[in-house]
This record gives structure tokens, sequence and C-alpha cells, in this order.
């Protein structure tokens, strides 16, 4: 059972100081977004050319995929598809076991996150190292990513030194970021070096050549497939672009959208198997085929990924993202969420203010506010808002909508201010469990633009 | 058979919206021309120098890291010698002790510093992520302004990989804190050519 969004958003809250932490960190990963795209004049531009390539490809994904099946058949890589999570943890495991494979060091992919596939391996025998250092970190401490970018940003460096003391035997106390990294540098070291396959996931798939591209900071992915013989990308059918050339648009809007860097260290382009190896790429549709039949949510199929509507959603950097009960949390997560299972996350359409920050950020415009507007009546359709929720609207709708009512309201709600504070904090008034009520003015906006339109004369 | 079945049902599904087309190539505006390479790298964590300073390089590099013995250049210099055999038939673990490897960019990219290589015929490609220090030798002539005119000068990929590389490898994931050598080489220094 999935906890609401309120729910277990009040657990993270409970750590006020960390929470507020939390908050400013992700502002910090805004602020460089902002000013990374400050510098790119044509900014608007590249987003709006991104949204048409991703928004054409998307209308033609059937052939875009058998095209990139084809040219990287022909250039040796093997392309398997995979209908569902199960189908793509089976198609994984079976390319192991064929080979007697039981060490897999693995890179970022937020769909073998979406498929539970470590999990799956490791019962089968096979060990799965996360390389990534953030996800390293989370998968010591047995706990999903909360962040699609930066998976171990709800830990402090200290819960980060206490996590390497007991799996790495690193110096007690000792939670300097630099001997941490170190640390997890020569720990990994040996893990790539004894690897026997490399699964990594793909930024994208480019029709036109077959080739699958993976962006990194750290350059796990590259050890990762430069030492196995093996090499499995997992890849969710979303993930194709028609042409190589597509790859610039993307490329200069995706690191600078997520982390403010002009380009990721490294962008690596798989074009074939390494010397004397393999390559496999699964293709995973689970779901997102049924997203194409929706007019109103397709465009969440242009997602690249890059987390920065995350990173500026008041509710996300507030509340973190465990709080959201879903592989992807934050707004793109909730839009995506409900359409796997509407009951269990029926709470995210509502994890939102409705700012519009999201939209604003999203480097391929996929319309996020409005989808989550549109869920918000969706899940009304069924049945799905929740009853305080639905009162409040209700009332306020009638207030609204009917001039007298609206009026005997304004004057009595000043008397709001004259009640005492176990009746106004009481805990029918959610809003003032966490914060101060604003004041009620005195007169209210009419009567105060009377005596203006007076005081003029 | 999940192919057809995906394949019919993206199918059917792609009809109910709108059909756009391609908006082609993107014209690239060529808007950042008063950008410096120099400034870039040193932006993304890089060393840079010009190609007669290269025992300045090396010496930078000994006095942060200390002694280096095992090197591999693409070409003899004056300032780094191979001192370990390297072909493409060297098992790419054989690469892990590497302590400095000098290549020659086909090409760099002045907005972010990006130097592009492709899969190299001298070594096995591991050898690129597994040194503890890479030094790319760039020809100015390569220089080209953003990513559209890189990919326009790539045009092509005939080679099982290619890689942009910006800058060493780095991590910021403990606590947002940015930590230069992660997985990969700890610094990366920048030779320019004389034009």
């Amino acid at each position: 059972m999935i906890k609401d969004h309120p729910q277990s958003a009040k657990e993270f809250l409970k750590d006020n100081k960390k929470a507020a932490w939390h908050d400013s960190a992700l502002w910090f990963l805004r602020e460089k977004r902002d000013r990374a795209a400050k510098e790119v004049p044509d900014w608007e531009d590249l987003r709006s050319h991104a949204a048409q390539i991703k928004s054409h490809t998307i209308s033609h994904l059937a052939s875009y995929l058998e095209e990139f099946e084809k040219n990287a058949n022909n250039k040796g890589i093997h392309v398997h598809w995979a209908e569902t999570a199960k189908d793509h943890n089976e198609i994984i495991y079976d390319l192991l076991k064929k080979r007697s494979m039981t060490k897999v060091v693995k890179s970022k992919s937020m769909l073998t996150e979406e498929c539970h596939l470590n999990p799956f391996l490791e019962k089968k025998g096979v060990e799965v190292i996360d390389t990534d250092l953030g996800e390293r970190i989370i998968q010591f401490n047995n706990e999903p990513p909360s962040h699609i970018v930066v998976p171990a940003i709800h830990l402090k460096k200290e819960e980060i030194g206490v996590i390497f003391e007991k799996h790495l035997n690193s110096e007690k106390g000792n939670a300097d970021p630099k001997y941490l990294t170190e640390t997890a540098r020569q720990h990994l070291r040996e893990k790539f070096l004894n690897a026997q396959a490399g699964i990594t996931g793909a930024n994208f798939g480019i029709a036109e050549t077959g080739t699958i591209v993976v962006c990194t900071n750290e350059g796990n992915a590259d050890l990762g497939t430069s030492l196995p013989p093996l090499h499995i990308v997992s890849m969710g059918i979303e993930k194709i672009i028609p042409k190589f050339s597509d790859l610039s648009v993307f490329l200069r809007l995706l690191a600078r959208s997520a982390t403010g860097q002009p380009i990721t260290t490294y962008s690596s382009h798989f074009n074939g198997p390494n010397n004397n190896g393999e390559m496999h790429v699964v293709l995973v549709d689970n779901g997102r085929s049924k997203l194409l039949a929706q007019k109103d949510f397709v465009l969440a199929l242009n997602c690249i990924r890059c987390g920065a509507c995350l990173n500026t959603c008041p509710v996300y950097r507030r509340t973190g993202g465990h709080s959201y009960g879903y592989t992807i949390p934050g707004p793109i997560g909730s839009v995506l969420a409900p359409h796997k299972d509407a009951t269990s996350h029926k709470s995210l359409p509502f994890a939102s203010s409705l700012c519009g920050s999201c939209t604003a950020v999203c480097p391929v415009k996929i319309d996020l506010h409005h989808q989550l507007l549109k869920w918000r009546e969706e899940l009304d359709k069924k049945g799905k808002t929740p009853l305080p929720k639905k009162l409040a609207m209700k009332t306020l709708s009638l207030i609204f909508r009917n001039i007298l009512l609206y009026k005997l309201i304004s004057k009595l709600k000043r008397t709001i201010n004259l009640m005492p504070r176990f009746i106004l904090y009481s805990r029918l008034n959610k809003w003032g469990a966490e914060r101060e009520m604003p004041k009620i003015p005195k007169s209210t906006f009419k009567q105060q633009y009377a005596k203006y339109k007076k005081d003029q004369k | 058979m999940s192919r057809s079945k995906i394949l019919s049902a993206i199918r059917s599904n792609e009809n109910s919206i709108y059909k756009s087309e391609h908006p082609g190539v993107y014209k690239s505006k060529n808007n950042l021309q008063n950008l410096i390479y120099a400034e870039q790298i040193k932006k993304v964590g890089g060393f840079i120098y010009s190609f007669s300073e290269g025992h300045e390089a090396i010496l930078n590099l000994k006095t942060i890291f200390g002694e280096m013995n095992s090197t591999y250049s693409y070409k003899e210099t004056d300032f780094i010698k191979s001192n370990i055999p390297l072909h493409f038939q060297t098992p790419p673990h054989d690469c892990k002790n590497i302590d400095i490897l000098m290549i020659k960019a086909e090409l760099a990219v002045i907005e972010n510093a990006a130097i592009w290589v492709t899969d190299p015929l001298e070594f096995p490609r591991s050898a690129l992520f597994l040194t503890q220090h890479l030094i790319v030798v760039v020809d100015p002539t390569t220089m080209v302004n953003d990513m559209h005119a890189a990919y326009q000068k790539i045009n092509k990929l005939n080679a099982n990989f290619g890689v942009f590389i910006s800058g060493p490898s780095k991590t910021a994931d403990v606590e947002q804190c940015l930590v230069i050598g992660a997985h990969g080489p700890r610094s990366l220094t920048i030779l320019m050519e004389e034009k």
C-alpha cells in the first residue's frame, strides 16, 4: 500500500533542518540551470526545436523504432523487444545466464529502476553493482532514488559517511565529500575490472544510425562498457530521436537543464560492440504505447529526464523525492504515475501548487501543470478526489457564483481575526497545521476602492 | 511475439495524435562567438597550455598529484614518451595502471570545451577512462563554435564508439559538493597546438 503524498511528506518534514537544507540544495541546482540557460541567447528556439523533434518522433514512433532496429542490426547490435517490465528483466537475465555471467556493473538507468531489475537479478544469484556514486550510496542503504539526476540528495554527508563506514570500512566520522568519493572510486574500480557485463540506460537512440548515446559526469557508463565483453542497453521506446544531427539540440539542452553544466563530462556514442565484445539493446514499452493514445497526456513522452522540473518545484523541494512513492518523483513523476495505477498514486496530481514553474523550465516543453490539472479532473471523474477537498471546492464554487452570498461571507470572514487560536487552528484547518493564517484586512477591496475614488474627488 | 505486439499497439495509438513534421536541422544562430575556449575549459575543471608548454603541463600534474610512471602518448614528444606498449588488441584490463594518456582530439567545441574522439585504433577504448590523467592535443583549426557545427563536421560516425569529453570526470552526488576525479581521469589537460 503506497501512502498518500501528504502523509509521507509529513515524515520527511519531521527533520525540519534537513528539509530546509534539501530545499536550498535543489534551489542551488535551479539557479545554476538559470545561469546556464541565460548564457545561450537562442535558448527558447532550442526548446521549441527540441519539442518539435520529439512530437514528430512520437507521432511516427513505430517506423522510427523499425529504422533504429534495422540500422543497429547492420552495426552488429542485437535488438530485443520487451512489452512489460517482466519481459525486460527476463531478457536481460537470459543474456547473462547463457554466458554464465554473475557479475554485472550498471550505470544510472531510471528504466531499470522502473522495472525493478536489481532485485530480480539478485534473486537469481547475479551481483548487480550500481556504479553512479549516488546510486551506489542508496543501493548500500537499500532504498530507491529520491531524484532522477542526483539520487542521494535526501542524504546528508554525515549519513553517507556512516553508510561507507559500514560497507566500505571507511574512517569513522569522516564525512568529507572528497574522501568519500575517493573511497567509492577505489571500491568501484575493483568492481569495474571484475565485471562480466555492463548495463547502461540510454539518453538517446538514433533511428538513422542505430546509435545509443549515454551521458554521465563520472565516466561510469564508459568504464562499465569498455571493460566487460557484454554491453546491455535498457531503453524506453520514447528515447528514440530520428537523426544523428538532432543530438546537437538535445545535448545543448540536457546538462544545462539538469545541473547547469554546458554539457556532461562524457557524452558517449555507442555505435557498435566494443572490440571482441557484444552489444544488446532492450527496447521497453511497459505502458508507454498506451500513453500515445491520450492526447492530453502524450507530451509526457517527450521527457528527456533532466530533472529540471523537480529542482524548480516548490512541493518537490520541500517534501523530498521519497514522498511521491513512485520511481520518478516531482512534476513529471506525478503525471506519469497515475497512468500506471490511478488508485495508488491518486494524491500525486495534488502534490503541486500549479504555479507552472515546471512547464516554464522544461527543455522539451511538456505541459506539466496542465497535465496535473487534467489529472485532477480525471481523478474526480473516477471518484478519487478526497472528500474534504471536494467539499471545500464545492463550497467555494457556491460562494463565488452568488454575489449576495459572496458579500455576506466577505463581511463575516473578518470575524476570523477574532477567533481564539484553539478554534482557528483546530484539526479541521489543514493550512494552519504548518503555518500562520494571514490576517484578514479591516476593509474589503471593494470598500478600499470606493474610499480611494472618494478621496480622489 | 513482443515486437509485433508493441509495434501494432504503437501504430493503432499513434494515429490518434497530431502528425507533425520534423523541423529539420537546427539553424545555428552562432551567437556564442565571443566565448573563448581557454575560459570554457577552466569552467569545466580542465587545465590548458599551449603545446610548446608541454613540460609545464606535466610539471603541473606532478606538483598536484605526485610522481607518475606509466605513460602512453600517440606521438613521441620531448615532454612525454610512451613507456608502456599499447595496441588495439591489448586486453582492455591491461590499461588499468596508466598514469598519463596523451591523445589527439578530432575536434573541439568552444561553447562547452568538449573534445571529440572516436574509437582509437592504437589502444583499447578503456584506456580513455582508466587513465589517471588525460592530456588532449587540440589543433586550433579543428575548433568549432557550438554543437551544431560539431555534428555537421562529424557528419557520420563510422567508428564503433565516439565520445565528447568535457573536463575531468566529476561528481556532486555527496551533498551537491563538486569533487573532481570520480571514476575516470582525475585531470584533463588541453595542449593547444600553435596555429
